[in-house]
């Protein structure tokens, strides 16, 4: 078993099996052995955690990603925002735990998290109007109204769909 | 009364304004806005569309540069999201130019994948292309005023991995010239819309030796052959055929790397026959897929097929005949007795997607 301590002082006990599906965790164990000393992790809250620790435990078994699947997936190469059921429930949460999800998957280094949280967000751009994106996000319109003429101007050539 | 319904009014104005206040400085504190360039390029990514490249103002990439600055910033500093273009609409010389090339710029030396369907000049295109052409890994081209001028295009593609030549009336000769010279970096050849005969095929090589997928139409069995000679490291094949004319004795083939084979044949002109003994010439040992597609219903050669199969000692995954007129013209038991893990698809409609 493994004791993680959250940003609020919570301390969660896990199977290693489970907390080795983040690559951090899984390289600090492998550095430093068998040890019951807790693993303090600063960027976390236990809320965040649990919800994380939900994630690992439902996919817990499974190949994590290798560096080939990295090269496969290339950054240049279709995407698809294609989530599972399974993960489209459990994403299913309110903007800020998703955005502390994604911030949690990140420094966790849980890449099949990290991709259900960036196609999440994806997905909530995908068809909105930039006004829209504004009001679902809270994003102030900084753009100068000259910075707002240039930008029209530079895509007046693009198609308006 | 009327002091108090604008006393009234007043107090609704200011609440509006204290919630939009609200709104904003919780926005600020959003952990929207801890999340590292890397990660909201990855989200910006996602945001791609999945088969339309055509720029559009309210689709990823330009969508995301007219949000707020730092999203701009992100948006722009992210090649991989300016890799891909597709042009389908003619604009003016000067709009093409400036605009595309602005696009361009920002991949940023990344690898590009370009669909151009039209295009003010060849000229234009190719001084546009210039910069770019070492980049170019992804090459759909084909509109009425490149007919003669493929070739200015194809050159000094140092790096490109796949072509595709949609139906324009080409200068063939010239084409074949400069597909034949496409590096050895080459592996998808699409030339389905252009029909070829075997001396054509000859003459594609030496690039045939580097592909492993290839899309063609052949207008005689005995060019399949001599594909299949030249591509050895060949693992997808899409082929249509519509043999004018075809010999009867053809040379057996063993080719040991093709896994996917799709075929669309027509034999209004030459019968089956040609098909039947262009499977008897067949040995394909690593098959796994192998999808047949016949515009005309004759008498396919089940036969022929099924020694093809046996003779190979495949080990087929798939066999999918569409459109057919009837599920029982296909002798399913017999495949089945030959491979009995088969997976046989009899589809009575034409396929979603045709080969051609």
């Amino acid at each position: 078993m493994v004791h993680l301590v959250t940003s609020d002082n919570v301390e969660f006990v896990v199977e290693k099996e489970v907390v080795e599906r983040s690559v951090l965790i899984k390289n600090m164990l492998e550095d430093v052995g068998e040890s019951d000393q807790s693993i303090p992790l600063a960027n976390v809250s236990s809320a965040v955690l649990r919800k994380v620790i939900e994630y690992c435990e439902h996919h817990r078994g499974e190949p994590l990603p290798s560096g080939d699947a990295d090269q496969n997936q290339d950054e240049t190469r279709k995407r698809t925002t294609d989530i599972s059921e399974w993960d489209q429930k459990f994403i299913t949460v309110d903007q800020e735990m998703l955005f502390e999800i994604i911030l949690a998957a990140n420094y966790l280094d849980i890449k099949s998290l990290l991709d259900v949280g960036c196609k999440t967000v994806a997905n909530m751009i995908k068809g909105k109007t930039p006004d829209e994106i504004r009001r679902l996000f809270n994003i102030v319109n900084d753009f100068t109204p000259e910075e707002e003429a240039q930008i029209k101007k530079e895509n007046e050539w693009a198609e308006d769909r | 009364m009327d002091d108090i319904d604008i006393l009234h009014q007043q107090l609704v104005e200011r609440t509006e304004k204290i919630i939009e206040s609200i709104a904003f400085h919780k926005g600020l504190g959003s952990a929207l806005w801890r999340l590292p360039p890397e990660i909201l390029s990855q989200i910006f990514r996602y945001c791609l569309p999945e088969d339309d490249f055509s720029p559009a103002l309210n689709k990823a990439p330009l969508l995301l540069t007219r949000i707020c600055q730092p999203w701009r910033d992100v948006a722009m500093n992210t090649p991989s999201l300016w890799c891909k273009l597709q042009v389908e609409i003619n604009l003016e010389e000067e709009q093409a130019a400036f605009f595309h090339d602005s696009w361009l710029k920002r991949s940023q030396g990344y690898p590009l994948s370009l669909v151009l369907r039209c295009y003010p000049s060849t000229k234009l295109l190719r001084n546009l292309l210039q910069p770019y052409m070492h980049q170019i890994s992804s090459f759909s081209i084909g509109f009425p005023r490149l007919a003669n001028r493929a070739r200015h295009l194809l050159e000094g593609l140092s790096t490109l991995r796949e072509l595709v030549l949609p139906a324009v009336k080409y200068n063939i000769l010239d084409l074949i010239r400069s597909i034949s010279q496409l590096p050895s970096t080459m592996r998808v050849l699409d030339v389905m819309q252009i029909p070829l005969d075997i001396d054509d095929v000859s003459s594609l090589n030496p690039v045939l030796a580097h592909l492993t997928h290839v899309k063609i139409t052949l207008r005689h069995t005995g060019a399949l052959l001599q594909l299949l000679h030249l591509c050895p490291n060949l693992s997808s094949l899409t082929l249509y055929t519509e043999p004018y004319s075809y010999t009867k004795t053809l040379e057996p083939v063993t080719h040991a790397n093709i896994q996917s084979f799709r075929m669309d044949y027509n034999g209004v002109s030459m019968g089956t026959q040609a098909l039947a003994d262009m499977f008897d010439a067949l040995s394909l040992p690593n098959l796994r897929i192998f999808e047949a597609y016949c515009t005309r219903d004759g008498p396919w050669p089940h036969k022929q097929l099924k020694d093809l199969f046996a003779r190979s000692k495949c080990p087929l995954e798939s066999l999918i005949f569409s459109p057919w007129r009837t599920v029982e013209a296909v002798p399913q038991a017999e495949y089945l007795a030959l491979i009995p893990s088969l997976n046989i698809v009899v589809s009575l409609y034409p396929p979603l997607y045709p080969l051609r």
